[in-house]
């Protein structure tokens, strides 16, 4: 200890300051888990958005690649709709139309209206 | 208990009493130490806390190259600097001077019991750069070693002498003028 002291202190102090300082241990070994809590609480909700997000992601991406809505969004980004019965059928008919019952058959179902038709006649 | 039963009893897995003999032997000694610098007892008991944790915090890494005494002064002298840089920020934020505001704790300290010339005396030393504070307390108020000086603050010992040398002349100085 220095030789020249030109302070009191408090009475009791030292005796105090020992209790006190003796006590770093025990309040580090608590505090370092409370001093922790909120990082691990952030890791913890961070991992969960990961995980679902990929579970998200990939189940999205298997339904993309098993193909079940491919050939109709293929087909709709390389012709312009202009009729969406023609291009999102699901219909595999390919046949003609050749004859005059398929031609009335189309039209019906077309909602073609009779204005329409007789415009196309004159037409033709 | 000496340092090194304090080194042998960490050793063998006893810590927590090993850090016991360290506030026991310690806490004083360090107590005038960083009192010395502060010159005030509230700050002083604060800043002893957070250095204590810093010593229970560095001894697992501690391997016995330095003595264990000058490596616990290292730790307090080191949080004693960091404290007078952040109170030395503070005062010229508030348009003062670091060195004005110690000596004028040092005026006011209740707890202050010596006399008009030792006042003058503690008064002078704030007026010293750092380091010239630094090894002039170091030596005449807790005679200590140029050896142990230079193993504390990382100083050549011929530098800590010249140190000292400037610092001793400065105060005689000062206390020429107020006598």
């Amino acid at each position: 200890m220095g030789r020249k002291i030109y302070h009191n202190v408090p009475e009791g102090y030292f005796e105090n300051l020992k209790t006190r300082l003796s006590a770093i241990p025990q309040e580090e070994a608590v505090s370092g888990w409370s001093r922790m809590r909120p990082y691990a609480a952030l890791v913890a909700a961070f991992v969960a958005i990961v995980t679902v997000g990929s579970a998200i992601l990939t189940l999205s991406s298997r339904s993309i690649l098993s193909g079940e809505h491919s050939e109709e969004f293929g087909i709709a980004e390389l012709i312009p709709s202009i009729d969406s019965y023609l291009y999102y059928s699901e219909s595999d008919d390919t046949t003609e139309v050749s004859s005059e019952d398929d031609i009335l058959e189309y039209l019906i179902q077309t909602h073609t209206s009779v204005e329409q038709i007789a415009y196309l006649g004159n037409e033709n | 208990m000496s340092d090194k039963e304090i080194i042998g009893l960490w050793n063998s897995g006893q810590r927590e009493r090993a850090f016991n003999e360290i506030v026991s032997g310690y806490s004083e000694r360090l107590y005038w130490h960083v009192r010395r610098f502060t010159c005030c007892h509230e700050d002083t008991d604060d800043l002893l806390q957070e250095i204590f944790v810093k010593i229970w915090a560095a001894l697992p890494s501690f391997r016995g190259e330095a003595q264990l005494f000058t490596w616990i002064y290292r730790i307090a002298t080191n949080e004693t600097l960091n404290f007078l840089r952040k109170k030395s920020l503070r005062s010229l934020l508030s348009s003062g001077s670091l060195t004005a505001e110690l000596e004028r704790l040092v005026e006011d300290d209740p707890y202050f019991n010596g006399d008009e010339a030792e006042r003058l005396l503690l008064k002078a030393i704030q007026k010293l750069p750092t380091k010239q504070r630094m090894v002039f307390t170091m030596r005449y108020f807790d005679d200590m070693k140029y050896e142990d000086i230079s193993e504390i603050l990382g100083s050549s010992v011929s530098s800590l002498k010249a140190s000292y040398h400037f610092a001793h002349e400065k105060i005689k100085g000062l206390l020429k003028e107020n006598f």
